[in-house]
C-alpha cells in the first residue's frame, strides 16, 4: 500500500515513525529509571533531561527530514518527472545526488538528440510524400482516361478531371451506379469475384453514351480507368458511299437531258439532286465533329494576355498552344494602330462561349482581318495560318462595331463536367467509413446559400446560388455557382447587397436550369444553409416551376449555433463568424459563394463543440430541434427545417 | 419582279442562277468578281444581291461590311451563299449585316423560299 504514496509522503512517514519510536523508548527508559529511584530531585532532573532529549531528538529528526526531502526527496521526485518528459534536470537541484543528475542530463539529452534526428527524418520523409502526392495528383488530373475508385459499397471516394467529364455530375459518396448502368458494372464484379485482378468491360451512361474501360479490385473497394468508346457515329465512309451512289445515278440521267424529259425522270433527277445534297451535308457535320479532342482551362488559354474582369472557371474545347499564339498576334496587330485590347470572356450558353477581344478606336475590316489570319501565329507550326487554326477548330472569327467600341467576337466550345474544381477529388477515408454512420463528422453535405431579389422566399427570386460539397468533415473541394436570371428586374435596395444587378444576369441561366443543375449537385446529400428556412423555402416554392424537388434531409447553423450558445446570443453569420474566428472578406460577405464557404466553415467547427455537449449525430440534432427551437423563436418564428416542412421568411440568417 | 444582283465566280453556279431568276421573271445581272460589286450596288441599288463568299479577290464578308457601312444601302438584302457549310460562317455572316445564308450545294426550292422571305413576296 504504501509504493502507492508519492516518494516524499513515505519519506516523511519514516521520519515520523523515527521520531515516534524515539519518544516512546525515551518515555519507557525515564518509567524505568524513575521507578528504582526515591529522591524527588532525581526524579525532577530525570523529566527535565527526559523533556530535553526528547525535543531534541524530535527536532533534530525534523531537521533530518527537510534536509532529506529539499535535496534527496524532491529532486528524485523532478527528476522521475523529467526523464518521463525528456526535460534535463536543473544542476542546483541534484547536487546531492551524487552522479544520478549528470547520468539524467546525459540521458535527457541524448533522447532529445534522438527525437531531433526522428523528426527531421519523419519531416523529411513527410515532404517526400507530399512531393510524390502532388506528382501523382498532377499526373493523374492530366490523365487522359477517366479514374474512378469505388469502396466497397460501390459509393465514390475518388476521381479525376477526366472522370468528371466523363460522367458529368460525379461527387464523392455518391453511387457510381447513379452514373453508369449496373449490369456492366455486376458483371465485371463477378469477374474479379472469379478470382482474376482487372477485366475490361464496356458501359453505358445513364445519358446513353457508351464508355470502355478496365476494372481493377483493390484492398478497400475498385478503381475504374473510363474512356469515351469507339464515337458512335456513321463513319465517313458512308456518306462517301451515299455520295458515289446519288453521283452515278445522276450522271447518265443528265446525259438523257438532251431530248424532251418525261416526268418521270424530272422527278428522279430532282431526288438524287435532294440527297446529293443530304449527303454532302452529312459529310460536313461529320468532318466537323472531327475537330478538336482537346480542352484548355482559361488561364491556359489566356496566359499572357491583357484580360478585362475576372476569368470564369470554365474549360473550353481548344488547343491551347495554337489558339494563345493566334490570339496573341491579333492583339498585337490591333495594338499597333489602335488602342491595347483588352480580352473578355462571355459565356452564352452551357455549350459556348464567345472570346471577345474589344478595343476603343476604328473598327476593324473583314479585309485586314483576313490578312493576319493569311499568317502563321505560331513559330514552331510555320505551315498552320490563323484560318487553319480557326478552321481546325471549327469556328471562325469577325469584327463588330458599336457605340460601346469594337471587338472581335471568337466563339469556343465549352468542355462539359466544369462543375467541380477539376484536378484530382477523393477522400480514401470514406472507403473505411461505417456504412450508414450518422456522425455529424462523417455526413456528405451541401453546404448552399442564394441570394435573392428580396427577403420573402414565396414572392421573391434568386438571382444567384452556390454550393460546396462536404464529405467525412471536410471541404472536397467540389463546387456549384451561378449567376440566375430571376425574369424580373432586381429591385435597387437588393443591389446594393449583393451587388447583382440586371445586366449581370441578363445571359444566365433562368431558374429551371440552374436549381436543375444544383438539385443534381446537392442530390443524396444533407443541405445545410445559415438560417435555412428561407433558403430552402426559396427552393420549395420554386418546385413547382423548375420541377426540381427538394426533399433532402436540411441542417440549420443557425439552429446548431443556438445549441452550442443558447438563445441569449446573436447567431447572425457575422456574429457566427466572430465566435468562430471565421475571417469572410469585406468583398465576399452577401456573394453567394463567399457566404457559402462561411456556412460550411462554420458548421465544421461546429461539429466539436456540439460533441462536447453531446451532440454527435444527425438524429441527436433532430432530438435537441425542438427545444432550441424555442430559443430562438424570434429569429425564426417558422424554424422546422429539421422536420422537413418549408419555412417561412427568416431574419437571423444572411 | 424584283432587282437582283449575281456575284458569283463559278459559271455553272452562275448559269442555273440566271436560268432561275429568269423562269421567276427576275430583272437581274452578274458579276464574276468581288472588287467592283460594292460600287455595282451604289449604283445600281439592287433589291437583292446573292453574294458568293469565296470571290478569287475580295471576301463576301468584305462587301456585305462594306454595304452595311454605307446608309443609303441599308435597304439593300443580301443573300450569302457558300459551299463552307459550318454554323460559325452562317454566324459571321449575320453577324457582318447578312439578311440570309445559304449553303450550297443548295436545293433551288430553298433559295427561291429565302428570295422570297427578303423580298416579302410569296414563294
Amino acid at each position: 500500500m504504501l509504493t502507492r504514496l508519492s516518494l516524499r509522503l513515505r519519506v516523511l512517514l519514516i521520519f515520523a515513525g523515527l521520531a515516534g519510536a524515539g519518544a516512546v523508548l525515551l518515555v519507557l527508559a525515564l518509567l524505568v529509571i524513575g521507578a528504582g529511584s526515591s529522591d524527588p530531585q532525581a526524579l525532577d532532573a530525570l523529566v527535565q533531561g527526559g523533556l530535553i532529549a526528547g525535543f531534541g531528538g524530535l527536532a533534530a529528526v525534523t531537521l533530518v527530514w527537510f534536509l532529506f526531502d529539499r535535496h534527496v526527496a524532491r529532486p528524485i521526485e523532478a527528476l522521475a518527472g523529467g526523464l518521463r518528459t525528456g526535460q534535463a534536470p536543473d544542476p542546483d537541484d541534484t547536487r546531492y545526488l551524487a552522479d544520478l543528475g549528470p547520468a539524467a542530463r546525459d540521458a535527457a539529452e541524448a533522447r532529445a538528440r534522438a527525437a531531433e534526428a526522428l523528426a527531421e527524418a519523419v519531416a523529411e520523409h513527410a515532404a517526400e510524400l507530399t512531393r510524390e502526392k502532388a506528382t501523382l495528383e498532377d499526373i493523374l488530373s492530366d490523365f487522359g482516361a477517366g479514374a474512378v475508385m469505388v469502396d466497397p459499397q460501390g459509393r465514390v471516394v475518388f476521381y479525376n478531371a477526366s472522370a468528371a467529364r466523363l460522367l458529368p455530375g460525379l461527387a464523392l459518396d455518391r453511387p457510381l451506379d447513379r452514373h453508369l448502368l449496373p449490369g456492366a458494372l455486376q458483371a465485371a464484379v463477378a469477374r474479379l469475384n472469379a478470382g482474376v485482378d482487372a477485366t475490361d468491360l464496356i458501359c453505358l451512361t445513364h445519358d446513353g453514351a457508351r464508355l470502355s474501360g478496365r476494372m481493377r479490385q483493390l484492398d478497400q473497394g475498385t478503381l475504374l480507368i473510363l474512356r469515351d468508346h469507339a464515337p458512335n457515329r456513321p463513319a465517313p465512309r458512308q456518306a462517301l458511299e451515299s455520295l458515289r451512289r446519288h453521283a452515278a445515278t445522276l450522271v447518265p440521267m443528265l446525259d438523257a437531258l438532251d431530248g424532251p424529259m418525261p416526268p418521270d425522270l424530272t422527278r428522279a433527277i430532282r431526288d438524287e439532286g435532294q440527297g446529293l445534297a443530304l449527303a454532302t451535308r452529312h459529310l460536313t457535320e461529320i468532318l466537323q465533329s472531327d475537330a478538336i479532342g482537346s480542352r484548355a482551362s482559361l488561364p491556359e488559354l489566356l496566359a499572357g494576355l491583357p484580360v478585362r474582369g475576372e476569368l470564369p472557371r470554365l474549360s473550353v474545347i481548344c488547343e491551347a498552344q495554337a489558339m494563345n499564339a493566334l490570339l496573341s498576334l491579333l492583339v498585337d496587330r490591333l495594338g499597333r494602330t489602335r488602342h491595347p485590347p483588352r480580352l473578355r470572356i462571355m459565356p452564352q450558353d452551357s455549350a459556348e462561349a464567345h472570346l471577345r477581344i474589344e478595343w476603343q478606336g476604328a473598327p476593324l475590316a473583314v479585309e485586314q482581318l483576313d490578312h493576319w489570319l493569311d499568317q502563321a501565329p505560331d513559330p514552331e507550326q510555320p505551315d498552320q495560318s490563323g484560318a487553319d487554326i480557326l478552321q481546325r477548330h471549327g469556328t471562325g472569327i469577325w469584327p463588330e462595331a458599336d457605340d460601346k467600341g469594337c471587338a472581335l467576337i471568337l466563339p469556343l466550345g465549352l468542355a462539359s463536367g466544369d462543375v467541380t474544381g477539376g484536378g484530382l477529388t477523393y477522400d480514401f477515408a470514406l472507403a473505411s467509413r461505417g456504412a450508414a454512420s450518422s456522425r455529424l463528422s462523417d455526413l456528405t453535405c451541401v453546404v448552399f446559400d442564394t441570394e435573392t431579389t428580396g427577403l420573402s422566399p414565396t414572392e421573391d427570386r434568386i438571382v444567384q446560388i452556390a454550393g460546396v460539397r462536404i464529405a467525412r468533415g471536410r471541404l472536397t473541394g467540389e463546387s456549384f455557382e451561378t449567376l440566375v436570371n430571376p425574369g424580373r428586374p432586381i429591385p435597387p435596395r437588393a443591389t446594393q447587397i449583393h451587388h447583382i444587378d440586371d445586366r449581370m444576369v441578363a445571359d444566365a441561366p433562368d431558374l429551371t436550369a440552374a436549381l436543375t443543375a444544383f438539385h443534381h449537385f446537392a442530390e443524396d446529400a444533407i443541405l445545410i444553409a445559415h438560417n435555412a428556412p428561407f433558403d430552402m423555402g426559396l427552393l420549395r416554392a420554386a418546385a413547382a416551376e423548375t420541377g426540381a424537388h427538394f426533399d433532402n434531409r436540411v441542417l440549420d447553423t443557425v439552429l446548431l449555433s443556438a445549441m452550442v450558445w443558447g438563445g441569449s446570443v446573436p447567431h447572425t453569420l457575422d456574429a457566427l463568424g466572430e465566435r468562430l474566428d471565421i475571417q469572410i472578406p469585406p468583398e465576399d460577405r452577401h456573394t453567394a459563394m463567399g457566404d457559402t464557404l462561411a456556412t460550411a466553415k462554420a458548421f465544421l467547427r461546429l461539429i466539436p463543440a456540439l460533441s462536447a455537449k453531446g451532440i454527435e449525430r444527425f438524429e441527436d440534432v433532430q432530438s435537441n430541434a425542438r427545444r432550441f427551437r424555442r430559443m430562438i423563436e424570434d429569429a425564426n418564428p417558422d424554424q422546422s427545417s429539421i422536420s422537413g416542412a418549408s419555412g417561412s421568411r427568416g431574419t437571423a440568417g444572411d | 419582279m424584283a432587282r437582283i444582283l449575281v456575284v458569283e465566280d463559278e459559271d455553272n453556279i452562275a448559269t442555273a442562277l440566271d436560268f432561275l431568276l429568269t423562269r421567276d421573271g427576275h430583272d437581274h445581272d452578274r458579276m464574276a468578281t468581288g472588287a467592283e460589286a460594292v460600287s455595282r450596288i451604289r449604283a445600281t441599288h439592287p433589291d437583292l444581291v446573292l453574294l458568293d463568299v469565296m470571290l478569287p479577290d475580295v471576301s463576301g464578308y468584305q462587301i456585305v461590311q462594306d454595304v452595311r457601312a454605307d446608309p443609303a444601302l441599308s435597304d439593300v438584302r443580301v443573300l450569302m451563299m457558300t459551299a463552307r457549310g459550318s454554323v460559325v460562317e452562317r454566324r459571321k455572316g449575320l453577324a457582318l449585316g447578312a439578311d440570309g445564308f445559304i449553303a450550297k450545294p443548295f436545293e433551288l426550292s430553298e433559295l427561291r423560299s429565302e428570295m422570297a422571305r427578303l423580298l416579302e413576296q410569296p414563294c
